[in-house]
C-alpha cells in the first residue's frame, strides 16, 4: 500500500516538475537568471522550513534564481523585520512572520494582489478564513503557507483504559478530566496560562469565549468580552485550574510549550492548541515512551446546545516592500505554494521517504486537506484540520491588537492566579476602551 | 614636558571614541522622544509634540507599575547581592589552593549568556522536572505545593535571585581583588589590640573596601535598572504584569506596540532614575573623600 | 599547686583557642560549601543536560547514558557554531585591544591630575550608558547603513567600543586610585618619563583592577545581544544571537542549548585560569608598599 501510493507519487511529482519547469521557461523568469534572494524564515529548527531550504535547489534549477535562507530568532522576529522594515534596506526579499505581526508590519510588505492578477496565480488556493488573515484593507499580503487549526489532542491509551470518549463538549471535557484526575496520577488537561509570547493564553480562551457565543469587540471596536456569556466562559477556562483542579498545577506559569512537554511527558491527558504538533507528540524523540503514537485528536469541544469554534492562526510568508528582487521573490512564493509542493513534502516525511529534520504535516491548501492519498497516510488529521478552519473564527487583525491582546492576556494570567473573574474581565475592558478611544478608534 | 596637555592627551582617545560613538544615538532617540512617532502610522518621524510623551507616562497606571517593580526588584538585587559578595570576598579571599581554583571558576554565572541563564532558572522551577522546585520543597515545606513563576511574589523573588546569581560572582571578584590589596599589617596590629572579628570587619575592613563598595553598587544598580534578558526569558513579566520591569515596558511599547515616541521617552525616563541614583552614590563618594 | 593550675588554665586557654579556630574553620568550609552550591548546583544541572539524550532531559534522575551528541550537532552543518564563535571571539578581541589601552590611560589622567570638570567628565561617561540598549537600536541600526557596515564585525566592535570603555574607565580608576602616589612620583625624580612610569611602575600594580575590568568588558562584550541580533544577518552573527536559535516554536531544545552554553562559557573560564596566577601577582605586589 505504502509503496503504491508512494509510486503514484512519484509520478505525480515527475509531472508537476515537468509542468512547473515549463512554465518557469515560457515568461518572465528567463531574465532572472541569476537573481539571488534572501528569504527570512524563524529559527527552531521547523520540519516545514527545514524542507524548504532542502527543496530550493530544485528551484534554483528550474529558474536559475538562487535562494538564500536566513534564520532568525522566534522571539525576535517582529523586533528584526521591523529595523529592516524602517531602514528601507532590502536585506530581506522574502519574510515569514506570525499572523499577529501582519497589522503592523504589513506597511513594510508589497501587496501581493497585482503579482497575481498578471500570472493568474489563484488565492483561492488557501482556505478562506487563512486567507483573511493576510487581508488588509482587500488587498492581500502574504500567502499563508504555514496555517494552524486548533484541535484538541487526547491520550487514546488512557481514554481506552478508563472507558471514556473523547470530549465533543466542555462539559464531557471537565467530567473526563475528573475521572482522570482521580483514576490515574496524570492531570486532566494541560492549559498554558502564562501572559505575553504574542498572547498564547488567549487561543484556548477564545475557544471557550466563541463557543458560548460571546466576543472579544463588537462592531463598533467596544469590549465586550466582558458580557454575561463571556464571564461565564472565562470563568470556565479558569475553573480548569482554580476551581475543578482538572489542570496540572504548573499550567499557571506555563507557555504553550511547557504545557506541551507536560503532555509529552505523560503528566496530562488532553491538551488543546495547534494541531501540527500532531507530529512532535506522536514521533518525536523528547516524547514519552508512553505517550508516542498514542495521541489521538478530534475537534475543540464546544458549549452544551452550542457550537465549537476553533481558532486558528497562520504563519505566512510576505514580499518586504523593499526588496530589490520582486519579480524573483514572486517566482519563489508561487513555486512554494503550487499545491503539489506543499503535498510531496508532508507526504514525503509521512512515508519516511525524507530526513527526520524535514519532518511536516503542515498542509495549508483546500485540495491538499482533502486529499484522500494524504488523509490516509496521516489518519485523517487532514480532513479533521480542514473542518476546523471552516468552523473557525480569527482574532480581531488591526494595528493596535498587540496592546489590546496583552491587556486581555495578562488579565487571564492574573485570574489563573486566582483572582476574581469578573473583576479582571471589568478591568481589561475598561483599560482597553480607554486605549482604543485615544487612540480615535471611537470618533466620528 | 608639557605637562599641561598631557592629562588632556591621556584622555583624548576615550572621549573621541565615546563621542563618535554614543553621542549621535543619544541625541537622535532624546530627539524621537519628543516626537510623536507611532510606525504603524508612518515610517517617518512624526510632529514634535514636546514633553507630551513623558507627561502621558504620568498618567499610565502600567508605567508606574513598571516603576514600581523596578524599584522594588533593583534594591533588592544590589543589596543582596552587595552584602553576600562582600561575604563572600572575605571567605574566598584566602590563599589556599582550593580558593585560588574556586576563584578561576566563580565567574562561570556571570560569564554565561543572561538570555540562557533565564530559560534555565525557568526550566529548573518547572513544577513538574525542575531541580529547584524540588529542592525548594524539600527545604521550606510550605512552598512544596507553590509554583514558584506561578505567584507575583515568588515569581519577582525568582528574579531577584537569578540576579543575584549572575552579578555575585563578579561583584565578589572585585572585593577579592580588593581585599587582597589590603596591607596586612593593619590586620595584625588590630589583632594584637584584641580586637574581635566583627570589629575587624566593621572597623576596618568595610571602611577600606568602601570605594570598591561604591563602584560597585554603582555598576550594579545601573545594570539592575536595565536588566531585560533573564527576565524576558524567565517570567516574560507575568504573572499579570506582576514583573514587568520598566526595560520590558519599553520593549514592548517601542517593538510591539510601535510606539517609538513614547518608547523613547520612557527610556529617558528610566535614565532620569539612574541619575537619581548615582548622584546618591556620588555624593557619598565625595563625602568620603575619594573623589579628589 | 599553684603552678599546676597556671599550667592547667593555659592548656584550657589553648584548648579554647584551638576550639575557636576550629569553630572559624569550620564556619569557612561550611560557607565555601554554600556559595559553591549556589553558584554551581545550576552549572552543574546544565552541564548534566548537556550530556543527555533527548528523551532524559525532562527528568531529574542523574544516572543514564552520556551522549555527545548534543555536542556533534551544533557544531554540524545544522547551526555551524563554529563560525559563530570565529565572530565572537574577533568582536572580543578588537574591542579588548582598544578598550584596554584607551581606558588605562584615560583613568590614570583622571586619577592623577587636577582638572577642571572632572566630576562632569567622570559622570558624562557614564551618562552614555543610562539609556536602555533598545532606545537606541533604531539610531545606531541607521547609523550604522549610513557608514555601510551593516552585518560586520567592525560595526558590532564600535557598538561594544561604546560599552565598554566607560565601565573600564570607572573600574581602573577605581583601582589607580587606591595605589599611593608616592611610588610613581619617586619614579619621577628618577627622571623616567610620565609614560615609563606608567608601563613600569603603574602597570604592574594596577593589575588585579586591570585584570577585573578586563573580565567585566570580556563577559559584556561576549553576552551582548541586543545589536548582535538587530545588526547582523549572516555572516556577522555572534554566539549570543546562535544560542537562541535553540528557541522556537518547538520550544527550547533544552539538550542542545545546555551544550552550547557550555561551549559558550569555555573561553571565559579558560582566560580566568590563564590570568589566575597574574591575578594574585599583581594584588601581592600592589600590596606590597
Amino acid at each position: 500500500m505504502l509503496k503504491k501510493s508512494s509510486a503514484v507519487f512519484f509520478t505525480g511529482a515527475v509531472v508537476s516538475s515537468l509542468v512547473l519547469s515549463a512554465c518557469g521557461n515560457d515568461s518572465s523568469s528567463e531574465d532572472l537568471e541569476g537573481e539571488s534572494i534572501t528569504v527570512a524564515l524563524s529559527e527552531g529548527d521547523i520540519g516545514q522550513f527545514n524542507a524548504w531550504q532542502a527543496r530550493s535547489e530544485e528551484f534554483t534549477e528550474e529558474t536559475g534564481i538562487e535562494v538564500e535562507f536566513t534564520e532568525v530568532p522566534y522571539n525576535n522576529l517582529l523586533d528584526r523585520i521591523t529595523t529592516e522594515g524602517i531602514s528601507g534596506q532590502g536585506t530581506f526579499d522574502l519574510v515569514t512572520h506570525l499572523d499577529v505581526m501582519g497589522p503592523s508590519s504589513r506597511q513594510f510588505f508589497e501587496p501581493l494582489d497585482d503579482y497575481a492578477a498578471e500570472d493568474d496565480y489563484n488565492f483561492d488556493r488557501f482556505p478562506e478564513s487563512t486567507l483573511d488573515l493576510s487581508t488588509y484593507e482587500g488587498e492581500i499580503y502574504s500567502l499563508p503557507v504555514r496555517a494552524n487549526a486548533q484541535l484538541m489532542f487526547y491520550r487514546k491509551d488512557v481514554f481506552e483504559d478508563l472507558g471514556i470518549d473523547p470530549p465533543e463538549t466542555w462539559e464531557e471535557l471537565e467530567q473526563a478530566g475528573e475521572t482522570i484526575t482521580e483514576e490515574t496520577d496524570m492531570a486532566g488537561i494541560a492549559p498554558y496560562y502564562q501572559a505575553g509570547n504574542n498572547g498564547q493564553n488567549l487561543y484556548m480562551w477564545t475557544s471557550y469565549l466563541w463557543s458560548n457565543g460571546a466576543d472579544i469587540l463588537d462592531d463598533e471596536m467596544k469590549p465586550v468580552f466582558n458580557s454575561e456569556e463571556g464571564i461565564e466562559a472565562t470563568q470556565r477556562y479558569i475553573d480548569l485550574l482554580v476551581e475543578d483542579e482538572i489542570a496540572t498545577a504548573g499550567s499557571v506559569s506555563f507557555g504553550e510549550q511547557e504545557a506541551r512537554t507536560n503532555f509529552k511527558q505523560s503528566n496530562s491527558a488532553m491538551w488543546i492548541g495547534w494541531w501540527w504538533v500532531y507530529s512532535d507528540f506522536n514521533f518525536s524523540d523528547s516524547s514519552d515512551e508512553e505517550v508516542l503514537g498514542n495521541v489521538g485528536f478530534t475537534t475543540v469541544p464546544g458549549w452544551e446546545g452550542k457550537e465549537s469554534v476553533s481558532n486558528i492562526s497562520t504563519f505566512p510568508l510576505a514580499m518586504m516592500k523593499d526588496s530589490e528582487n520582486k519579480e524573483a521573490a514572486w517566482e519563489f512564493m508561487k513555486w512554494l505554494s503550487e499545491p503539489e509542493f506543499e503535498k510531496e513534502v508532508v507526504l514525503d516525511a509521512l512515508n519516511g521517504d525524507s530526513p527526520s529534520n524535514q519532518f511536516s504535516t503542515d498542509i495549508s491548501q483546500t485540495a491538499n486537506l482533502n486529499d484522500e492519498e494524504l488523509n490516509e497516510a496521516g489518519d485523517d488529521l487532514f480532513t479533521t484540520g480542514g473542518e476546523s478552519f471552516e468552523n473557525a473564527q480569527t482574532l480581531p487583525k488591526f494595528e493596535n491588537w498587540p496592546e489590546v491582546s496583552d491587556i486581555i492576556s495578562n488579565a487571564i494570567s492574573n485570574m489563573a492566579t486566582g483572582e476574581s473573574v469578573e473583576d479582571n474581565l471589568n478591568q481589561a475592558a475598561e483599560d482597553v476602551e480607554q486605549l482604543l478611544e485615544e487612540e480615535g478608534y471611537y470618533d466620528e | 614636558m608639557t605637562n599641561k596637555y598631557f592629562k588632556y592627551l591621556l584622555l583624548a582617545p576615550a572621549f573621541l571614541i565615546l563621542g563618535t560613538i554614543t553621542i549621535y544615538p543619544l541625541i537622535r532617540s532624546f530627539w524621537i522622544s519628543l516626537h510623536e512617532w507611532n510606525l504603524t502610522d508612518s515610517l517617518d518621524i512624526g510632529e514634535f509634540v514636546g514633553i507630551d510623551n513623558y507627561l502621558q507616562a504620568m498618567g499610565d497606571s502600567g508605567f508606574w507599575n513598571s516603576v514600581t517593580v523596578t524599584l522594588v526588584f533593583t534594591l533588592a538585587t544590589v543589596f543582596i547581592t552587595i552584602a553576600s559578595a562582600i561575604a563572600v570576598g572575605i571567605l574566598l579571599s584566602k590563599e589556599k589552593p582550593y580558593i585560588s581554583f574556586l576563584r578561576a571558576i566563580l565567574i562561570i554565572p556571570f560569564a554565561l549568556s543572561p538570555a540562557l541563564v533565564g530559560y534555565s532558572w525557568r526550566f529548573m522551577l518547572n513544577p513538574d522536572y525542575g531541580l529547584f522546585d524540588r529542592i525548594i520543597g524539600f527545604l521550606i515545606p510550605p512552598l512544596s505545593g507553590v509554583v514558584m513563576l506561578g505567584t507575583p511574589t515568588t515569581a519577582l523573588a525568582a528574579l531577584v535571585s537569578v540576579a543575584v546569581w549572575i552579578w555575585l560572582p563578579f561583584i565578589s571578584l572585585m572585593f577579592i581583588s580588593g581585599l587582597m590589596g589590603l596591607p596586612n599589617e593593619v590586620y595584625e596590629a588590630a589583632k594584637i589590640d584584641g580586637a574581635s572579628n566583627m570589629q575587624i570587619l566593621f572597623k576596618i575592613t568595610l571602611p577600606m573596601l568602601q570605594p570598591i563598595i561604591l563602584i560597585a553598587s554603582i555598576l550594579m544598580t545601573m545594570f539592575s535598572l536595565k536588566q531585560f534578558d533573564p527576565i524576558v526569558t524567565m517570567t516574560s513579566g507575568g504573572p499579570g504584569n506582576s514583573t514587568e520591569v520598566l526595560n520590558f515596558l519599553i520593549y514592548s511599547t517601542s517593538f510591539r506596540y510601535f510606539d517609538m515616541g513614547y518608547g523613547a521617552a520612557l527610556g529617558y525616563i528610566l535614565a532620569i532614575m539612574t541619575i537619581g541614583f548615582v548622584l546618591i552614590y556620588m555624593r557619598r563618594l565625595v563625602k568620603g573623600g575619594e573623589w579628589n | 599547686m599553684n603552678s599546676v593550675t597556671a599550667a592547667q588554665k593555659e592548656k584550657q586557654a589553648a584548648k579554647a583557642v584551638s576550639t575557636r579556630r576550629i569553630a572559624a574553620e569550620v564556619v569557612e568550609k561550611v560557607g565555601v560549601l554554600l556559595v559553591v552550591t549556589f553558584l554551581f548546583l545550576p552549572i552543574f544541572w546544565i552541564a548534566l543536560t548537556a550530556f543527555k539524550p533527548a528523551s532524559e532531559v525532562y527528568s531529574l534522575s542523574v544516572f543514564f547514558q552520556p551522549t555527545l551528541e548534543n555536542f556533534s550537532r551544533i557544531f554540524s552543518s545544522a547551526y555551524n557554531f563554529e563560525n559563530f564563535y570565529f565572530n565572537s571571539s574577533i568582536v572580543v578581541f578588537f574591542t579588548l585591544l582598544i578598550t584596554l589601552p584607551v581606558s588605562v590611560l584615560a583613568a590614570y589622567s583622571i586619577s592623577r591630575f587636577q582638572m577642571r570638570g572632572k566630576q562632569v567628565f567622570m559622570f558624562a561617561i557614564l551618562a552614555t550608558q543610562f539609556i536602555p540598549l533598545i532606545v537606541n537600536v533604531i539610531p545606531f541600526f541607521i547609523m550604522f547603513r549610513n557608514w555601510g557596515i551593516l552585518d560586520t564585525t567592525l560595526a558590532l566592535i564600535i557598538v561594544n567600543l561604546g560599552h565598554t570603555i566607560p565601565y573600564a574607565i570607572w573600574l581602573i580608576k577605581g583601582f589607580i586610585d587606591s595605589i599611593p602616589k608616592d611610588i610613581e612620583e619617586a619614579g619621577l625624580i628618577d627622571g623616567a618619563g610620565r609614560m615609563k612610569v606608567i608601563w613600569h611602575i603603574l602597570l604592574p600594580m594596577a593589575r588585579p583592577g586591570i585584570i577585573t575590568a578586563t573580565v567585566f568588558c570580556f563577559v559584556i562584550t561576549w553576552n551582548e545581544y541586543m545589536f548582535a541580533l538587530i545588526l547582523t544577518n549572516q555572516d556577522a552573527v555572534t554566539l549570543p544571537v546562535a544560542l537562541s536559535y535553540f528557541v522556537g516554536e518547538n520550544g527550547v531544545i533544552w539538550n542542545e542549548m545546555a551544550a552550547a552554553g557550555m561551549i559558550y562559557v569555555l573561553p571565559t573560564v579558560v582566560f580566568m585560569l590563564l590570568v589566575r596566577k597574574q591575578f594574585v601577582k599583581g594584588m601581592s605586589a600592589g600590596a606590597v608598599k
